[in-house]
């Protein structure tokens, strides 16, 4: 019975393989009857057609590994593990691209920021760092990215949004398509190549007095490379090394186990998707004012979880908050419905859509604010 | 070293520097399916790239000739008090609304000809052509001036006022089904469908005219007279031309540039054109007693190019300026001064945008 199972998955891959080939192999025939007909014009739009449908094909190909990979990431981080996110839509690292660009693509941004900043030269407010190891890796591809966090607390002083990072813990897989070099390491950590970091972030807090007076600090990180085409990125060196350790000699335990509910509250074939369980340090406590409903993006205090998946190629956007709890209503409330499409699938799930192509980044901001990440600047 | 190789190497403008592109772009096909069929995507890739930057430069040769002639048929059709001319001449397709890349200075500067089929039949009409491929598209005005401001004294933030008509020339037919009604009326025997609208934040400031004149061309004014002008001088040509060929300004152009513009300035517009060079650089008593600009966009030496014909400098402290956003000047003639930016999104953006407000398409932010 096994057998035929797995002959069936194979035949089952085998066709799809063979359907996207033959798609391709027609419009390539249809290019050369337009080239030998001397048709340029529907030539270049049938080499368009073509070039993106080949760069599809690709970027699932780059992408065929990731639910086995994510798997064994699970398994690499800490039980403690509160935010998880998989961006499986390639991309390619580009030094000196416009930072109004990286704007327009929020699942980029967060994937690259931290590593985007650190050993950089001060720029101006409205420019991105770019640091040394960024620029090393220019023209790189980065097959997935995987971010995973922990030791989330509840903020009491209000939030901005795009929210900025807490202190808190913070680990970053990149997934390259060949070995990369960052050169001569800095330090080893758990037996393997390592280098040292440090970005200024912005530690201003949010107002009154408005404008708020700015404040910055140096952040500390470091990098390392786990395989030739891996690269391990933590702001917390004794995590870095047990990550390490993990990958390196196994683990029995995994972060955010399968028994989850918001595991069946997320789409693993979305080109990024993520998950939060809530702790009680990120809940608010009784008698807290945003315990009894939730001010979205914040949880409230019977908050289970949340998810987010995203679709590149539609650019729409869900959000699933795990909570038997309302939504609070108000100002906040209402700034979340101009924002996204509100509904309540079944009791104790709460649904949140968007589209980002037509939103902004907006919508991004607040789904990657809600699995317990900031940006990083 | 294999041809492919080298052509891979050399890439899509040594490809389209031979007299015959055709039998290297057969060859690059068949390298990609063969890639496709053995699956290296990697492989596949890099051809498939090529083998469309290379189609569209082979297709931008092929048509420029004829880009050429019809953007002379339209200077004939102008009216001949045309201040500005903006043709759009490399081929492309109408854009959407949901752009998840960064435009290029050609993208931009291809957007503003499009504003005026953005807006008529209500933005409409813009939406149900996306993805349609325009062979060439021009953009013509005249008598650019403020819009009336509201009871506050606020003018609209958008475009400012102008009369100014659109030639929007389609690879395929569009048929008259995709206005989705019947005609409003006809003028010289051309259907014209007509409609408010608006390229600022006021409410239907503009009426606008929209007509078919062949299947493959549509015609879109804000201004009924120079859209009756037009279709008389399509029936039967007038003289005078619109920007007459001796104009100098047209020994200044570069008209192989995938956008080019034209204008010649109207000084006796001083009191009413805020976007006249004596009204922008003139008002601390330093008129350049500028006669008329040139722009290319998109051309391998700058993302964005303009030339002035004027008696002195209109911008001596450009290079000095932080605003300036990288933009270089330079004087390449006697009573021409050059203003360029480099192809990058955030100073071509830049150029892009003081180069039309040039032209006379200021939009006000």
């Amino acid at each position: 019975m096994r057998g035929v199972f797995l002959l069936a998955i194979f035949s089952a891959t085998l066709g799809a393989q063979t359907s996207k080939q033959a798609d391709l192999t027609r419009l390539t025939g249809d290019l050369r009857t337009a080239l030998d007909h001397d048709e340029f014009a529907r030539a270049a739009e049938l080499a368009g057609n073509l070039d993106d449908g080949i760069r599809a094909a690709r970027n699932a190909w780059l992408v065929r590994d990731a639910r086995a990979r994510t798997d064994e990431i699970l398994s690499y981080l800490p039980a403690d593990t509160e935010g998880f996110w998989v961006n499986q839509e390639p991309l390619t690292i580009k030094a000196g691209e416009s930072s109004t660009f990286l704007a327009m693509q929020p699942a980029v941004l967060y994937s690259i920021d931290r590593l985007k900043a650190l050993n950089a030269d001060p720029v101006p407010e409205d420019k991105l760092p770019e640091g040394k190891f960024y620029r090393a890796l220019s023209n790189h591809t980065i097959r997935m990215v995987m971010g995973a966090t922990r030791g989330i607390r509840r903020s009491s002083e209000g939030f901005t949004m795009p929210a900025t990072f807490a202190e808190q813990d913070v680990v970053y897989f990149y997934f390259f398509a060949e070995p990369v070099d960052l050169g001569t390491p800095d330090e080893s950590i758990a037996n393997h190549s390592a280098w040292r970091g440090v970005a200024q972030i912005n530690t201003t807090k949010p107002g009154p007095p408005f404008p708020p007076p700015r404040t910055s600090r140096e952040d500390e990180n470091w990098i390392a490379q786990a395989r030739a085409d891996v690269l391990v990125l933590s702001n917390r060196k004794d995590l870095l090394a047990e990550v390490l350790g993990r990958m390196d000699h196994g683990s029995s335990a995994r972060a955010l186990p399968a028994s989850l509910p918001e595991w069946s509250e997320v789409d693993r074939d979305a080109s990024f998707w993520g998950l939060r369980h809530y702790t009680e340090a990120s809940r608010p406590p009784q008698g807290d004012w945003r315990y009894a409903a939730a001010f979205l993006p914040e949880p409230d205090g019977a908050a289970v979880g949340a998810t987010v998946r995203f679709y590149a190629k539609s650019q729409s956007l869900e959000i699933r908050y795990l909570s038997p709890a309302q939504l609070a209503k108000g100002s906040v409330a209402e700034s979340m419905r101009s924002s996204f499409q509100i509904d309540q699938p079944r009791t104790g799930v709460w649904r949140l859509v968007s589209n980002v192509g037509e939103r902004g980044a907006s919508p991004m901001h607040t789904a990657f604010c809600m699995l317990g990440f900031g940006g990083y600047r | 070293m294999t041809r492919a190789l080298l052509i891979l190497i050399c890439g899509s403008a040594a490809i389209a520097q031979q007299a015959n592109p055709k039998p290297d772009l057969l060859r690059l096909t068949d390298e990609l399916d063969t890639a496709i069929q053995s699956g290296d995507w990697n492989k596949a890739a890099g051809l498939s790239k090529l083998l469309k930057e290379s189609t569209v430069v082979a297709r931008d040769q092929s048509m420029a000739k004829g880009g050429a002639e019809l953007a002379d048929q339209i200077l004939g059709w102008l009216p001949p008090d045309t201040e500005t001319l903006v043709v759009a001449q490399q081929p492309f397709k109408m854009p959407s609304e949901d752009q998840r890349t960064m435009p290029t200075v050609v993208d931009m500067a291809q957007g503003y000809v499009l504003g005026l089929l953005g807006a008529v039949e209500k933005e409409a009409l813009g939406k149900a052509l996306v993805g349609r491929s325009m062979r060439l598209a021009a953009l013509a005005g005249r008598k650019f001036e403020n819009h009336a401001p509201d009871p506050n004294n606020i003018l609209p933030f958008g475009l400012i006022a102008y009369q100014g008509c659109a030639v929007y020339s389609f690879m395929e037919e569009v048929s008259e089904s995709i206005l989705q009604r019947k005609a409003d009326e006809s003028v010289l025997g051309h259907l014209v469908w007509i409609s408010k609208g608006s390229q600022n934040d006021f409410k239907d400031t503009d009426t606008y005219l929209l007509a078919l004149p062949k299947p493959d061309l549509m015609l879109a004014c804000n201004d009924r007279d120079s859209f009756t002008q037009i279709v008389s001088r399509m029936a039967a040509p007038q003289a005078p031309r619109a920007l007459p060929a001796d104009l100098p300004e047209w020994k200044q152009l570069d008209r192989s540039a995938p956008v080019w513009g034209i204008r010649h300035f109207r000084p006796d517009r001083a009191n009413t054109d805020p976007t006249l060079p004596q009204n922008i650089f003139g008002t601390d008593g330093k008129d350049p007693e500028a006669t008329g600009l040139t722009v290319e966009f998109g051309l391998d030496s700058a993302g964005a190019r303009g030339k002035i014909l004027a008696k002195s400098n209109p911008w001596p402290e450009l290079d000095k300026s932080p605003d300036s956003q990288g933009a270089k000047s330079q004087k390449p003639a006697d009573g021409v001064w050059e203003f360029s930016v480099a192809n990058t999104p955030d100073s071509g953006f830049a150029g892009v945008f003081a180069l039309m407000g040039f032209l006379g398409f200021v939009v006000l932010i």
